[in-house]
């Protein structure tokens, strides 16, 4: 399989490798994944990433990759917030102790009782007692504020950073689900959650120092006995969260599922479709479905959970049975002094809490290190997806826009993981001043053109040059300002009219009010009591408007304006509009792109006739070029297509 | 009070849908009070025997056994209630959003737009928040459980050490209390920030939007609106942490100034020889126990404050699961068999949407007759679209009647109305389902029927050259192999779906608005073979719909304009002549 894929590189030679210990699952997994024959750029990428995972899952031994993940999250805790690592460590200090002097403390004051001290003396010690508890407990309280305060930042600093890999991330992969799945998952190894953890950890430590001290007086077989029952404890606890882990993780698609079916049910984008088809029942089957899977699986995890909770406590009670007959023997023995049995049994008290919290709290921190690996693997393909908005950023590349020309070379296209070729050998020029417009079926790569134009997608083969200089190695930034587009599937944002025009630009009244007069909105906006302050919709401001169709293909249009880009590029633009807006609005587009260079798509064939040169796709290729008159007389698809339509207004005689 | 509302309202909701997770929170409240006062009284049995003259140890090692198997017996019981309530907490919890979604797909169109909607959406898809809140306040009562029997045992040793401690823990509650009242109310710009939060967050994920931010450099701009968002919610949080704290730290003080006292007491006590030191040790840990129960019972009244911050109005979730759908509460039954021929009448039909003052449709006056196919016609914001919902039942007129063979359209049963008619929406959407469950739309499909009708749009082809064919899913939310589709494919499956239900009406706003020449045709060519028998009603823009319809309605700023046959129009040379001449002279070469 490898051969008919013809690959030559590292990471092959790194999967052969692997195949001995793997086997012929990973040959499956990725003959499964990849079956183009010719190996394209996009696909080298899907591997590097599919073996760098199957790497690092096989690699080293599950221990040294524990210890890399812990140091890992600590380097990440460390970068976000130097602050909560502090906290953490003071933390640990003052829970660790506060209890033990409890105990200690209380012994001392018994103590002092039954050795009969004066009444002076014994309150002396409940003074110190009581004052000593209260300081370590204000200084607790304060730490915790500092810790959540801290946490809320990190928490914000790390809901940022999701953000801007949603809005970075190749195109294709925005709603792509195993990406949302890690994402998800990975959110669990988050630094502030670690750092507690870890604090609580430390804090255990001491505690659990303080006791085994105050223990070391007594038997060794005692010690033996508590160490032997503290043992199954974790191996319990350890079953638990293992158990928790893979629960999640079989129900997360389900989840997603129900998440789905319950948008549909309530939002607005289905309502009308639902309504009118009766789609009541298939959703509520659908529904109930997805939610008996869910409820068995949980019984299943909810059985077994309760079966180690019961042996849990079964182990527990023997220790405090044991404990307590044993202390009982030695004041009947006595070997030692009520007020000694009294910290020995608030040790013993203090031991058990901390073995089932300790435990539990080990258990978390390693399923912190679990999730980290998911973290990682999530940043990973973050990185090797991101690469049209995140490369060369920081470049800046000189290009002359006065003179300047947009050549496809020998492009072709196929959609991530699908076989269809969508643009098949294509090869074009537009240059600077070109007016063009692109026609053909559905299906034949129009929009797809646009896309590889836009840069939401790379090109499979071949490439896109911008003055000789491939477009890939224009950061993003620079190359978006050159080109404005209006796309058939316009995004309009619930705030102001007049922010959905110039979002973060800076502001130029005569620029908007062009903008606005030329894209046929001033009327509207003008009879609009807040005019251009208007809101849309009702997300951000309850008296946002809804746009009509129309009404909203003129505002993208104006956002295009406002951006004067020299090239601009509109999808099927006026296809909202009535026959009169429709022509006015072409001749308007018509004008406004006069001294700029653009291109049409548009199903209408009467508005693309005007164009300078008429590009037409059939199946992926580019089939006829040329101008208007040109193309008709060559009586191919392009007569044909004008011709069903100019015949459907001239049927009936006028 | 407005927080004791809203628990009394969560209540309700989980008494409608799971009154188990309610009973069982009683044994629940009853097992976990009691165990620390088993816990603390324990010691004091064995301390009194092991400082009597004569010790008997084997008296003593029975007890602790007798204690062991206690133990043991009530944590069992709390391991086992605590399973079940996790299962019934999660099922209710898809149970709400279950009764939220079917009632959500049912209720009159106008109320999806509202705000208060959006926000029983909100309750729906954070339905755990119930069960969270109940689960605080059971902690609350079972510590005010655990609190009254630590006082009992108080009490009886003297009265000036029980007047102590009330005193103590009367100031306590007195304190909290006052902080409550000083809190203010912050609910509602929390809720609105939550709001504007979940739209930014499900923007991101939006293909539409994503398009927009990529090709238009709004990247900063996007993060820097979710950036101001979060700094607004945190400076409200932060204000709330530190008050938190600060009640937190007087609290302390004040119960470590009871713990001198109460020792103090004590102390006094063992040296005039009133208790053993066995009481003592009884009484100081039922006294520090009450303070961690009391601390216990402050941090979770703390958390449902906390909690109830961030919460909506639940009493309007109550008001919307128990409220009758309007439509579906008619006591007549049509037949459907009457329908197999349709003509419809609009009786001087007036319209404005709800809460706004200009009317969008005035005084129709219409009559479409049995197979015959009305155009509609008219610039933006004409009323076209209006006149379609209001003929497909999703808003009713303000004034004036709609009737189909004469029954008013509002006497009929939206179920069967719905079977009768086929709708296209300009703004369709379909689901991230099986392909021929998008046709359907039902669980069962007739496929011989949505073989038909998928041919009829022309998407036969493709399907067939699909790996899965009709049982191929529809994009990734569902199902990760789904697939995409293009513009112009979702049209034609939006257009099956209106066919398969073989209606007697059929509606199409905008039928062919993504669709390239070829398929414009082959729909045109095709509906009028299909819609033969059917009375049709188009919404076009491109007016060589005009050389299939019967009739023309051309509608301007809500009246009827003009209508007639399309040559009737074209001689008359008004509105409607002028707009197909633009349109038909650009293709003119």
């Amino acid at each position: 399989m490898f051969e008919k894929l013809c690959i030559n590189n590292s990471s092959y030679r790194r999967l052969r490798d692997y195949e001995q210990n793997v086997g012929s699952q990973i040959v499956d997994q990725l003959s499964n994944h990849y079956r183009f024959v010719v190996p394209t750029n996009d696909w080298i990428d899907e591997l590097e990433i599919f073996t760098n995972r199957v790497y690092n899952k096989y690699k080293g031994t599950i221990y040294m990759k524990k210890t890399k993940n812990l140091i890992y999250l600590f380097k990440r805790s460390w970068k976000i917030s130097k602050g909560l690592i502090f906290i953490a460590a003071l933390k640990s200090i003052f829970f660790g102790l506060q209890p033990l002097i409890n105990i200690v403390g209380l012994g001392i004051v018994i103590d002092s009782l039954i050795t009969k001290l004066p009444l002076s003396d014994v309150i002396n010690y409940i003074l110190i007692f009581v004052g000593v508890n209260l300081a370590f407990s204000i200084i607790g309280d304060i730490l915790d504020l500092i810790d959540v305060i801290l946490q809320r930042k990190t928490s914000d600093v790390m809901q940022m950073e999701y953000m801007e890999d949603c809005v970075n991330i190749n195109y294709h992969y925005v709603q792509d689900k195993s990406i949302l799945d890690l994402k998800k998952k990975s959110m669990s190894a988050h630094p502030a959650f670690f750092l507690r953890d870890i604090s609580k950890f430390s804090s255990y430590i001491i505690q659990f120092a303080g006791i085994v001290f105050i223990f070391s007086l007594l038997s060794v077989y005692f010690l033996i006995a508590i160490f032997i029952t503290s043992f199954f404890n974790v191996v319990l606890v350890f079953a638990k969260r293992k158990k928790e882990f893979n629960f999640k993780n079989e129900c997360v698609e389900d989840e997603q599922r129900i998440e789905y079916i319950f948008n549909v049910m309530t939002g607005y984008r289905f309502a009308k479709e639902i309504r009118i088809n009766n789609a009541g029942a298939l959703l509520k089957g659908k529904y109930h479905n997805v939610m008996k899977n869910i409820l068995s699986k949980f019984k299943r995890f909810c059985n077994k959970l309760t079966l180690i909770n019961t042996t849990n406590t079964i182990i527990t009670v023997i220790q405090t049975f044991i404990m307590y007959a044993y202390f009982s023997y030695l004041v009947f023995d006595n070997k030692i002094t009520i007020a000694e049995y009294t910290v020995l049994l608030g040790a013993t008290a203090l031991l058990t809490n901390i073995l089932i919290s300790f435990f539990d709290n080990i258990a978390s921190i390693n399923q912190t290190i679990k999730y980290t690996d998911l973290y990682r693997e999530y940043k990973n393909d973050i990185k090797m997806r991101s690469g049209i908005s995140l490369s060369n950023q920081n470049k800046k590349i000189d290009i002359d826009m006065d003179n300047y020309i947009v050549v496809f070379e020998n492009v072709s296209f196929v959609y991530p993981n699908t076989k269809k070729i969508v643009l098949d050998n294509l090869n074009l020029e537009i240059r600077k001043g070109d007016r063009i417009g692109l026609v053909g079926l559905n299906g034949s790569g129009k929009t797809t053109l646009i896309k590889l134009l836009t840069r939401l997608y790379n090109p499979t083969k071949g490439k896109i040059t911008l003055n000789g200089i491939d477009i890939k190695d224009i950061p993003l930034k620079q190359y978006s300002d050159y080109i404005g587009i209006v796309l058939q599937d316009f995004y309009l944002f619930a705030y102001t009219i007049k922010e959905n025009i110039v979002f973060n630009k800076p502001f130029n009244q005569e620029k908007f009010e062009f903008s606005i007069e030329k894209s046929g909105l001033l009327n509207f906006i003008d009879s609009l009591e807040n005019k251009e302050e208007t809101y849309l919709y009702k997300e951000i401001s309850k008296d946002g408007l809804e746009l009509s169709g129309g009404n909203g293909q003129k505002l993208a249009i104006a956002r295009v304006m406002y951006k004067d880009s020299d090239f601009l590029v509109f999808d099927e633009p006026t296809s909202s509009l009535d026959p009169i807006a429709e022509y006015d609005m072409f001749w308007q587009l018509y004008n406004i792109a006069k001294d700029k260079t653009s291109l049409f798509i548009s199903h209408r064939l009467s508005s693309t006739k005007f164009c300078d040169k008429i590009i037409v796709l059939d199946n992926g290729k580019m089939i006829e070029y040329g101008t208007h008159e040109e193309l008709m007389e060559r009586k191919g698809l392009y007569h044909e297509l004008f011709s069903i339509q100019a015949n459907q207004y001239l049927k009936e005689g006028s | 009070m407005r927080n004791q509302r809203t628990t009394l309202e969560m209540i309700k909701i989980i008494i409608k849908y799971e009154p188990i997770y309610l009973i069982l929170m009683i044994p629940q409240i009853i097992i976990n009070s009691i165990l620390p006062i088993f816990i603390i009284y324990f010691p004091k049995l064995i301390i009194d025997r092991l400082i009597a003259d004569e010790v008997n140890y084997k008296e003593i090692f029975n007890i602790v056994i007798i204690y062991g198997l206690i133990l043991l017996v009530i944590r069992v019981i709390q391991v086992y209630l605590q399973s079940r309530v996790s299962l019934i907490g999660e099922r209710f919890t898809l149970k709400l959003k279950k009764e939220i979604g079917i009632i959500s797909s049912e209720v009159d169109l106008e109320d999806v737009e509202k705000t208060s909607f959006k926000d029983i959406v909100i309750m729906g898809s954070k339905a755990s928040t119930i069960t969270q809140t109940l689960d605080l306040i059971q902690i609350i009562i079972t510590n005010i459980l655990t609190l009254l029997s630590l006082v009992y045992i108080i009490a009886q040793l003297d009265l000036l050490f029980f007047i102590t401690i009330s005193i103590t823990f009367i100031v306590k509650s007195l304190f909290v209390y006052y902080v409550y009242r000083k809190n203010k109310k912050i609910r509602t710009s929390v809720s609105s920030n939550t709001r504007v939060l979940n739209y930014l967050n499900n923007t991101a994920y939006n293909h539409g939007s994503a398009k927009e931010l990529r090709t238009n450099n709004l990247q900063e701009w996007f993060l820097k609106k979710l950036s101001d968002c979060r700094d607004e919610m945190v400076k409200i949080q932060y204000k709330d942490f530190t008050r938190y704290a600060l009640n937190n730290i007087i609290m302390k003080i004040i119960m470590a100034v009871q713990t001198i006292i109460v020792l103090w007491l004590l102390a006094i006590r063992y040296i005039d020889g009133v208790i053993t030191i066995a009481d003592f040790t009884l009484y100081f840990s039922s006294v520090a126990t009450l303070t961690l129960t009391l601390n216990n019972i402050s941090d979770k009244i703390g958390a449902y404050k906390q909690q109830m911050l961030n919460l909506l109005d639940y009493n309007k979730l109550n008001g919307f699961v128990n409220k009758p759908i309007k439509t579906r509460d008619l006591s007549k039954d049509i037949d459907l068999d009457n329908f197999s021929n349709i003509s419809i009448k609009f009786k001087d039909v007036s319209f404005k949407y709800p809460s706004t003052d200009k009317y969008v449709l005035k005084n129709i006056n219409l009559t479409i007759d049995d197979h015959e196919k009305l155009v509609i016609v008219g610039l933006n914001g004409a009323g076209k679209s209006t006149l379609i919902k209001l003929l497909c039942k999703f808003y009713k007129p303000v004034e004036g009647e709609i009737y189909v063979n004469d029954i008013n359209i509002w006497d009929i049963p939206n179920e069967k109305y719905n079977k009768i008619i086929g709708a296209v929406f300009q703004d369709y959407a379909n689901l991230s389902f099986m392909l021929k469950e998008n046709v359907s739309f039902n669980e069962d499909s007739n496929m011989a029927l949505v073989e038909n009708v998928i041919t009829n749009v022309g998407l036969y082809k493709f399907i067939e050259s699909l790996e899965n064919k009709y049982d191929t899913y529809l994009y990734k939310n569902y199902n990760s192999s789904g697939i995409e589709l293009s513009g112009g494919q979702s049209q034609k499956l939006a257009i099956t779906r209106a066919m398969y239900k073989e209606p007697s009406l059929l509606i199409l706003d905008e039928p062919t608005a993504s669709l390239d020449p070829r398929a414009e045709n082959e729909i045109y060519t095709n509906f009028y073979n299909i819609s033969k028998e059917k009375t049709t009603i188009f919404i076009s823009h491109r007016l060589t719909a005009s050389t299939i319809a019967d009739k023309i309605l051309v509608l301007n700023e809500g009246e009827i304009l003009e209508y007639g046959s399309h040559n009737e129009l074209m001689i008359k040379e008004g509105f409607y002549a002028t707009m197909y001449k633009k349109q038909r002279d650009a293709y003119k070469y």
